[in-house]
């Protein structure tokens, strides 16, 4: 612990402290790499008290939430409130903040001399909001509060290269659907609070607390179910659209996360669409006390879950297989990763509707699953946004046709890449496997609670089949393949094109977590399973579903006993097999040369011959078309951007992050 | 008198353009017509009078007449009328405008005598190389009677990179070929493709250079020349061998006893055995069924057995001199090649039955490769490609020779223009052969196998012979010369203009169909290359430099 | 002890494998032959390629050519750690390292290798092909695991020992979803083991067997090594899936009829393969869709318990 009483003064203090480096760091924006270097230490910082504040709710629980500031006229309170649900998200955003933020020192010095101003105040106040909102217990005005804060910094951020009309009005549609779910969220919110001062557990909550308005559930739910199941599709919808759920997430996320810094998309995809988890998973399961769970039709708002994570996973998914920038296609795959997230928690809701103790037990490895693939995705996708802003830092575009054989070029960053591809792509041993083999397990498990479960978990698998083509045609078209002539001139151009030791540190880091937590699953079980225990008053606590998954070093294992996994025996596994495999193939003693690629012996190699990023998959895309026209076109009869506002990155130039 | 009437009608319309004409035999045609009006002339005979265009000729007849001389021969195929339109360039000024805007089968042809003759097609859209290597030098035109045979042109480059063409904006570049599994023979396309789709090619062949037509017009002589021509093709071979004999037979008006043209007809029905069998074979390798490829070759082999013991080799018969043939077919022979033919035809039907029933052949070959009856006109398509097209394009019935108009057979026609089609109509083709060669058997008498020619063949007639090849028409051209040798032989092979209505069967197909539709064709490049020039090759030079090749070579 | 033992029988099965795929790869190739009326080549020719193979120069033409390297070597190494995960006559050796999940993605996890290998090698060819090869995963991953889903729906558990059991007729009744997934399987295993009419990721006469085309010496060993070891390995699959029976009884004949199920599963891949033509992609696609419609359909009957 810090010298802080309470978690939740940690918290503040973190807030206040990045309030705090915003203002210094706007006086010093003439400044780059200073106000780099002060901003750094500002959120590494804010990440050690909110590290406390983790560790502090992890050993202890948490307390009863500490009001900072209030105005009961108003109904106008600054309580925080941080359990083992919001220090999940705590941890996540400290994690992630602190390599982006030493990502970005090196990786903002390419812009003008002034405008720093424009970002590191954004920056930080971004992260404040973010950390305010998930442990704000206000629905209403600090919610609004906060969620302003993290809107129009977002907003600033991604309008960040101004000159280009595309972000601009990526920045506009950003602005005006997180507008749209602030609404719809307080509205949801206004419909069930109730008038007057509360007084819970000894302490006195204004009408919008969290804790008021559950406190008022039971009355409600018996009352006016209808009342509240439509207060629930409103938070569902506001929600939603944070996280890009089907049919929201299409609207502004594949243009604002591009858009944005590579370190601020990176924030973005792998923190932002976070918050709207958490918003699900607070106001979902622990919203109604689990004593009336019978009054609360949870397995049906699982059902809509599941079919909505499942489309999100799948539209998400094979949209991103499409896209010909690196960006957009890690933006688009956001919104499939978050399909998963949003698919898990509906495997979830669907089992804890049963009620039975071992579907209690399934829901609570779909929940584990879901906040644990939260944490993974949040750490992968930051990876990958920060390689792809290193590719885009070195080479000047994001445009994957006029990308290739980088891996020779930028080693570190095309490392990196791969690892955080595999991760995603769900290859065992890595982060995406551990996290997804729970939200198999309870999915396919879960026959009994619907018979939906496995059609969708089925859906989800296809769909980590399409997840692989799209991260080999990443991972393939920018880093493999043959070095492209925009490379090739490049770095003759830079003389290197590896980025700074800065940004690949942040990158190695991001990407060992990745190994990490795929290697050594059971730390971060261990960690979401204390964390959900540390959550009192929600559904998801439920005496059965503690401990629902035995992990030890030796491997995860199902608490019902049927499924398995044991990465470091795999590890050793295949580890001997390829050292079998290397001596196998050593043991001729034939020697190697190097060659050019055969190309049938007459034709000089050419930039002309590369295969363009575009025709990857060309004919699935055909094939689909013919079922539905819209999505089928094939990408490039001519080169053509997916949104009509949206320039491609031009075509040699040589001009720092022009990706418009 | 077919040829009079045609040449009336030019006369009528064009008048004083027509400037002189030779009518040979009823069903020969040469027109003299002037330079201004050659584009005039051509598009009439295409448009108008619907000919077939066949080929254009360049040559250098300075010696003799001190022109250049440009024929555009064309065929009147439901007349019976092979014509040539020969025109006249001053030697100072080898120019005449081009006809490929009317006539774009006329394309390569042009291109090839601008290469070889240096006599430029004014107005082409396209005139780059064609023919030469690409080190071989500008304004060096090696069929110019100038150029001896063994000439080493100065400044032959090497290393010197084809210039080819910007690919169109989005398309990948693939290089097919010349090494390529599904090339039997060297020739580069250079795929435009759009994920699998390919969106456009382009062609750079001609890379099999021998020098037959050069050596044939400067060192053979004509009873040797059969032999060369022989080896234009390792499967059509007798074709041109035979094709060769004729157009100096009927440069020379003789008539071949009747016993020769029937074994000429035997002989060149066995060879269009041989390789329909193999072509359905190959075909099938290429779609990637080889149990049929490796039965079609067994069922192919008796007929390469027989081959050899008519004239002591499975391929390269050896088989006309001028004037007749070199083999007879003995009793013996007749008596086993009917059991060949029977033991095949079985055989045959058994495969027929059970290709004409697999869907899943059907489906790699329907629909695909498509060259209709419009592409079959304007790029002059010949042979089971035209006639599955339902263009009912066939020499041996068009315009007979050998025995061929003492036969009874059926030109086999299909309408779907496919790659199917073309398997269906050359699988049919099969049991024709058979037909042909059973009645020849039946009706040849005993008789003389070659003409006594005792006086030297006349100098400076031109000859014109069209023999229907296994691919389609394999038209030969010549002027006969002194020195018991031809002035200027041209060969056209069938490829030589299918392979020009391949970019437009491949467009817009997948790359999986563009093997199959251009093995559909039966490409044949060494037919196609002849190759005029000299001994300069232009191989595999980007691995190995000419002379690492050599000395590699001499290693060895 | 045990630990040893388990060892021992991991290690047993990795030795079964690496010694009967080329013997079935020969066998292949023999039959194939006469199906064409050809000798054909010794049934322990594959042994004799792959032992020159690794003998011959290797050339790397990849701007990567640690990549190339890791993914041919991690292409064999990840079929290997698969035959320790499946049944081959005898009991799961490592059913405690992971389940029906793991085998999954494992078997993904082979396909990404070839994938790396061939975007490694960077030729057009190897880039085409790898196109068709990750669309073909595409549309056959969903297949497999759907067979799998229904034999844990079926049992309850992703256990490999219950579920690699015949599971997919568990379902009590009349297995309906099981029969389903059997002539599905039937009907696509020629793709699961990339062999004509689906070879089209290699398509010899088209792009030069594709992700292959830049692979020689000992990297092709390994390769072609990795591709008859998948043919062994899937064809174990489908006989511990779809054709149980009788594999438990006592060990040299139990273990026996298990290879002689194998055998007949490669026969009859043989014969299919020497009787087809190569599909197009998009036909292949369009095929496995339906195989996939169909398989989506068995997977809600197993839902309702048929």
């Amino acid at each position: 612990m810090t010298g802080f009483t309470t978690p939740e003064h940690a918290v503040l203090g973190a807030i206040v402290l990045c309030l705090g480096g915003a203002v210094f760091t706007l006086f010093i924006d003439h400044r780059r790499r200073v106000a780099g270097w002060v901003s750094f230490g500002v959120i590494l910082t804010t990440a050690a008290l909110v590290g406390g504040a983790v560790a502090g709710v992890l050993r202890h629980g948490p307390g009863p939430g500490v009001t900072f500031l209030s105005l009961p006229p108003l109904g106008f309170a600054l309580r925080l409130y941080v359990d083992g649900l919001s220090a999940v998200f705590l941890a996540l955003i400290a994690v992630v903040s602190v390599p982006a933020a030493f990502h970005a020192i090196d990786y903002m010095t390419s812009h003008r001399p002034r405008s720093a101003g424009r970002f590191y105040p954004h920056l930080l106040v971004f992260i404040a909001a973010m950390l305010g909102l998930v442990s704000t217990t206000d629905m209403m005005w600090f919610f609004f509060i906060f969620w302003q804060m993290m809107t129009l910094t977002g907003w600033a951020m991604i309008r960040y290269e101004r000159s280009c009309p595309g972000h601009r009005q990526a920045a506009a549609r950003f602005l005006w659907m997180m507008q749209f779910a602030c609404a719809v969220t307080m509205l949801g919110a206004a419909m069930l609070a109730q008038d007057g001062l509360e007084t819970v557990a000894g302490t006195e909550l204004m009408r919008f607390d969290f804790d008021a308005v559950a406190h008022h559930m039971p009355a409600l739910l018996a009352g006016h179910p209808g009342w509240v199941a439509v207060a629930l599709t409103l938070f569902l919808t506001g929600f939603g659209i944070k996280l890009g759920m089907w049919p929201f997430g299409q609207f502004w996320l594949p243009d604002a996360h591009p858009a944005a810094p590579s370190p601020v998309s990176a924030l973005l995809s792998g923190v932002m669409l976070k918050t709207g988890v958490y918003g699900l998973m607070r106001y979902f399961l622990w919203l109604v006390p689990s004593e009336v769970r019978a009054d609360y039709p949870i397995g049906g708002w699982g059902l809509a879950f599941l079919f909505l994570g499942t489309l999100t996973l799948f539209t998400g998914t094979f949209r991103a297989l499409q896209q010909e920038q690196s960006k957009r296609l890690l933006a688009f795959s956001s919104i499939g990763q978050a399909g998963y997230i949003l698919f898990g928690l509906g495997v979830c809701l669907v089992l804890l509707g049963e009620g039975t103790p071992a579907t209690g037990a399934l829901a609570g490895i779909a929940l584990t699953g879901a906040l644990f693939h939260t944490l993974n995705h949040g750490v992968f996708k930051s990876l990958l946004f920060l390689d792809a802003g290193a590719v885009l830092h070195a080479t000047g575009t994001q445009d994957m046709n006029k990308l290739g054989g980088l891996q020779r070029h930028m080693p570190v960053t095309g490392f990196t890449a791969l690892v955080g591809s595999l991760a995603i792509a769900g290859v065992p041993l890595l982060s995406g496997y551990a996290s997804k083999w729970p939200m198999f397990t309870a999915a396919l498990q879960g026959t009994a609670a619907s018979r939906w479960l496995p059609v969708c978990g089925a859906v989800a698998v296809l769909t980590s089949a399409l997840t692989l083509a799209l991260m080999m045609k990443f991972y393939g078209a920018i880093f493999l393949s043959r070095t492209s002539r925009l490379v090739e001139e490049r770095r003759q151009a830079l003389g290197r094109l590896e980025v700074s030791r800065k940004m690949r540190t942040a990158q190695v880091i991001l990407a060992t977590l990745c190994v990490a937590a795929g290697l050594l699953p059971f730390l971060g079980f261990a960690f979401v399973s204390r964390a959900l225990a540390m959550s009192p008053h929600g559904l998801a606590t439920a005496p059965d579903t503690i401990g629902p998954v035995t992990a030890s070093a030796a491997g995860l294992v199902a608490a019902t006993n049927t499924a398995v996994y044991a990465p470091l025996l795999l590890l050793a596994l295949m580890l001997g097999l390829f050292a079998l495999v290397r001596l196998l193939a050593r043991a001729g003693g034939s020697s190697q040369r190097a060659a050019a690629p055969w190309l049938c012996g007459y034709a000089v190699e050419t930039d002309a011959n590369r295969l363009r990023a575009a025709h990857y998959y060309t004919e699935l895309h055909r094939a689909v078309g013919r079922l539905h026209p819209a999505a089928g076109r094939l990408p490039a009869v001519e080169p053509r951007p997916q949104n009509p506002n949206e320039k491609p990155a031009s075509a040699w130039s040589l001009e720092k992050n022009s990706t418009c | 008198m077919v040829a009079r009437e045609k040449l009336n009608l030019l006369k009528d319309r064009f008048g004083t353009a027509i400037q002189r004409a030779d009518l040979p035999a009823e069903d020969r045609l040469f027109v003299f017509i002037d330079r201004a009006s050659v584009r005039e002339v051509c598009r009439h005979v295409f448009r108008q009078l619907d000919a077939r265009y066949i080929i254009s000729i360049g040559a250098d007849d300075r010696p003799h007449s001190g022109h250049f001389l440009v024929a555009h021969n064309f065929a009147f195929d439901r007349d019976h009328l092979l014509a040539s339109f020969l025109t006249q360039l001053p030697a100072d000024d080898p120019k005449l405008d081009s006809i490929t805007a009317d006539v774009p089968a006329a394309n390569w042809a042009e291109r090839e005598f601008r290469d070889l003759v240096g006599i430029e097609p004014v107005g082409h859209a396209y005139p780059k190389r064609l023919v030469l290597p690409d080190g071989w030098p500008e304004g060096m035109h090696p069929l110019r009677k100038d150029v001896p045979w063994n000439h080493v042109p100065e400044g032959f480059d090497p290393d010197r990179e084809f210039k080819f063409d910007e690919p169109p904006e989005g398309c990948t570049v693939v290089p097919f070929g010349p090494f390529h599994p599904t090339l039997d023979e060297p020739a580069h396309f250079r795929l435009y493709l759009e994920g699998e789709m390919v969106r456009g090619c382009e062609y750079r062949g001609f890379m099999v250079h021998r020098g037959i037509e050069k050596l044939a017009e400067s060192v053979l002589t004509y009873n040797d020349i059969p032999m060369a021509a022989e080896r234009i093709c390792g499967i059509c071979g007798c074709v041109h061998n035979v094709a060769y004999a004729q157009a100096v037979e009927s440069a020379a008006a003789l008539e071949i006893p009747p016993r020769a043209a029937y074994i000429r007809t035997i002989m060149l029905e066995l060879e269009r055995l041989h390789s329909h069998l193999l072509w359905v074979g190959l075909a099938c390798h290429i779609v990637g069924f080889d149990t049929l490829f490796m039965q079609a070759f067994r069922i192919r082999e008796p007929v390469m057995w027989i081959a050899e013991k008519i004239s002591g080799n499975r391929k390269t018969y050896a088989l006309c001199v001028i004037g007749g043939v070199r083999w007879d077919i003995t009793p013996e022979l007749k008596t086993e090649l009917r059991q060949v033919l029977d033991k095949l035809e079985t055989e045959w039907t058994a495969v027929v039955a059970a290709v004409s029933k697999d869907r899943n052949i059907q489906r790699r070959t329907r629909g695909v490769g498509v060259a209709d009856a419009r592409l079959v006109k304007e790029a002059g398509l010949v042979g089971p490609v035209a006639r599955a097209a339902g263009v009912p394009g066939d020499a041996r019935r068009d315009h007979p020779y050998a025995a061929y108009d003492r036969l009874d057979f059926d030109v086999i026609t299909a309408d779907g223009a496919d790659v199917w089609s073309r398997v269906v109509v050359r699988m049919k083709e099969v049991f024709e052969s058979i037909r042909i060669m059973r009645q020849c058997l039946d009706r040849m008498e005993p008789g003389p196998l070659a003409l006594d020619i005792q006086d030297e063949l006349p100098v400076g007639r031109m000859g014109m012979s069209s023999v229907e090849a296994p691919r389609g028409e394999s038209h030969h051209f010549i002027i006969t010369g002194e020195n018991n040798r031809p002035r200027r032989w041209r060969v056209r092979a069938p490829t030589y203009q299918n392979l020009q209505g391949v970019p437009a069967m491949i467009k817009d197909q997948q790359l999986a169909d563009m093997t199959i539709s251009l093995g559909s064709i039966d490409p044949c490049f060494s037919c196609t290359d002849r190759m005029e020039t000299v001994d300069i090759r232009s191989g595999a030079q980007r691995i190995w430099s000419q002379e690492e090749l050599l000395r590699l070579v001499r290693r060895r | 002890m045990e630990v040893l033992i388990l060892i021992l029988r991991s290690f047993a099965n990795v030795v079964v494998v690496l010694a009967l795929a080329p013997l079935f790869e020969g066998l292949l190739r023999k039959v194939t032959a006469r199906i064409q009326s050809r000798q054909g080549p010794p049934l322990l020719q594959p042994y004799y390629d792959l032992l020159k193979l690794l003998g011959k120069e290797d050339i790397e033409s990849g701007e990567s050519p640690w990549m190339q390297r890791f993914a041919v070597h991690l292409a064999l190494a990840t079929v290997l750690t698969v035959a320790c995960l499946i049944p081959l006559g005898a009991p799961v050796p490592l059913a405690g390292a992971g389940d029906i999940i793991l085998l999954v993605y494992l078997l993904t996890l082979a396909g990404i290798c070839t994938l790396l290998a061939g975007l490694a090698a960077g030729s057009t060819f190897s880039l085409i092909g790898i196109s068709r090869e990750m669309i073909t995963m595409i549309a056959l991953e969903p297949l497999f695991a759907i067979t799998l889903i229904i034999g844990a729906v079926n049992t309850g558990t992703f256990r490999l020992e219950t579920v690699l059991d015949g599971s997919v007729y568990a379902g009590g009744g009349v297995p309906w979803s099981g029969l389903l997934m059997l002539a599905v399987m039937l009907l696509s295993f020629q793709a699961f083991v990339q062999r004509v009419p689906f070879d089209i990721a290699e398509a010899e006469t088209e792009i030069m067997e594709g992700p292959l085309i830049e692979y020689s010496g000992p990297k092709l060993a390994v390769f072609k090594y990795a591709q008859m070891v998948r043919l062994v390995i899937y064809s174990s699959l489908f006989v511990a899936l779809f054709i149980p029976w009788g594999s438990h009884l006592v060990f040299p004949i139990g273990w026996l009829l298990f290879w002689a199920k194998v055998l007949v599963l490669v026969l009859l891949v043989t014969l299919v393969a020497a009787t087809h033509a190569r599909y197009r992609i998009d036909q292949a696609l369009r095929y496995y869709g339906g195989l996939v419609g169909v398989s989506f359909v068995a997977l809600v009957l197993a839902g309702f318990g048929y």
